[in-house]
């Protein structure tokens, strides 16, 4: 119902990163657990394509603004073809959040043929991290704007 | 995120079991009699990693289980007091280096320290996920 207040600006865009760096951390994490298992690879989710994918919802959001002031608010149900929602989400497929093991493995495959390193695994972790907390942070900044504007209220 | 959470945990299962068997083999160095009050050595055990069987694309957990290790030869020194000596007059002892486990024990302190960290990494992000609810 409220569709075109909730999927105006960036807001459905950090949703997808809050969902990325969710779904990484729990790639980070299946790491880190196998950090002493023989024959284990490293994996983690497509980090560039992603990036890509967000460019490219940026750009398709700066063509066509839709401000909440501009768009009707209509009785959309979720999920019906033409709205915002839809328009970002399809730029945003599954297999951008299906783990592999990188091609280019930068470190160094020990004995047991596991290439851990630590360092990288939270380095990878930390940034995650802080782009994870940045996406829920503006989130709840806007739907706190949104609050203030329905209760009229600061 | 709730999922990744119980991933560190099966982290911190196998470092820990790790950490028990280590002491378990250190604590029987010397051990040269088995339960049945047989002259046996003790065998030393080793705790085996794999990942998990998992869906394709997501992160997994790791399993461990303890082996005993059967091929290591024992230790014989020549001891003929020694009441578990054989007719030879050897005492056959657990091959146990305790160096060895020591450096394992490193290793696998090292490793639940970085699965404890992974879980408070998971635990903050989850608070500010829920705090998107006010």
């Amino acid at each position: 119902m409220l569709q075109p207040l909730l999927n105006s600006t960036t807001t459905p865009l950090l949703k997808q990163v809050a969902r990325f760096a969710e779904r990484r951390q729990e790639v980070l994490a299946g790491n880190i657990a196998n950090i002493d298992t023989p024959g284990y690879r490293m994996r983690d989710l497509p980090v560039a394509e992603f990036q890509q994918a967000l460019a490219a919802a940026v750009a398709r959001q700066r063509s066509r603004p839709i401000s909440p002031g501009e768009a009707p608010l209509t009785l959309h149900s979720p999920g019906s073809p033409g709205t915002p929602m839809n328009l970002v989400d399809e730029l945003f497929p599954d297999s951008l959040f299906q783990a592999s093991e990188p091609r280019s493995q930068p470190g160094i495959t020990f004995q047991d043929a596991n290439n851990r390193s630590v360092e990288s695994q939270f380095l990878q972790m930390t940034q995650n991290q802080l782009l994870q907390q940045f996406a829920a942070e503006v989130l709840r900044q806007q739907y706190d704007q949104l609050q203030m504007a329905i209760s009229e209220r600061p | 995120m709730l999922r990744t959470l119980d991933i560190s945990a099966s982290g911190l299962v196998a470092q820990r079991l790790r950490m028990d068997t280590i002491a378990g083999n250190i604590a029987h160095s010397h051990t040269t009699m088995n339960e049945q009050g047989e002259p046996s050595p003790f065998q030393r055990r080793l705790v085996v990693l794999e990942a998990a069987a998992n869906r394709h694309g997501r992160g997994t957990g790791v399993q461990a289980s303890v082996e005993v290790d059967t091929q290591s030869l024992p230790r014989r020194i020549h001891d003929p007091g020694h009441p578990h000596a054989d007719k030879q007059g050897y005492v056959s002892y657990p091959n146990i280096n305790v160096i060895t486990e020591f450096v394992n024990a490193v290793e696998a302190t090292r490793a639940y320290e970085a699965n404890l960290s992974t879980m408070r990494v998971t635990r903050d992000m989850i608070d500010s996920t829920f705090r998107l609810l006010g």
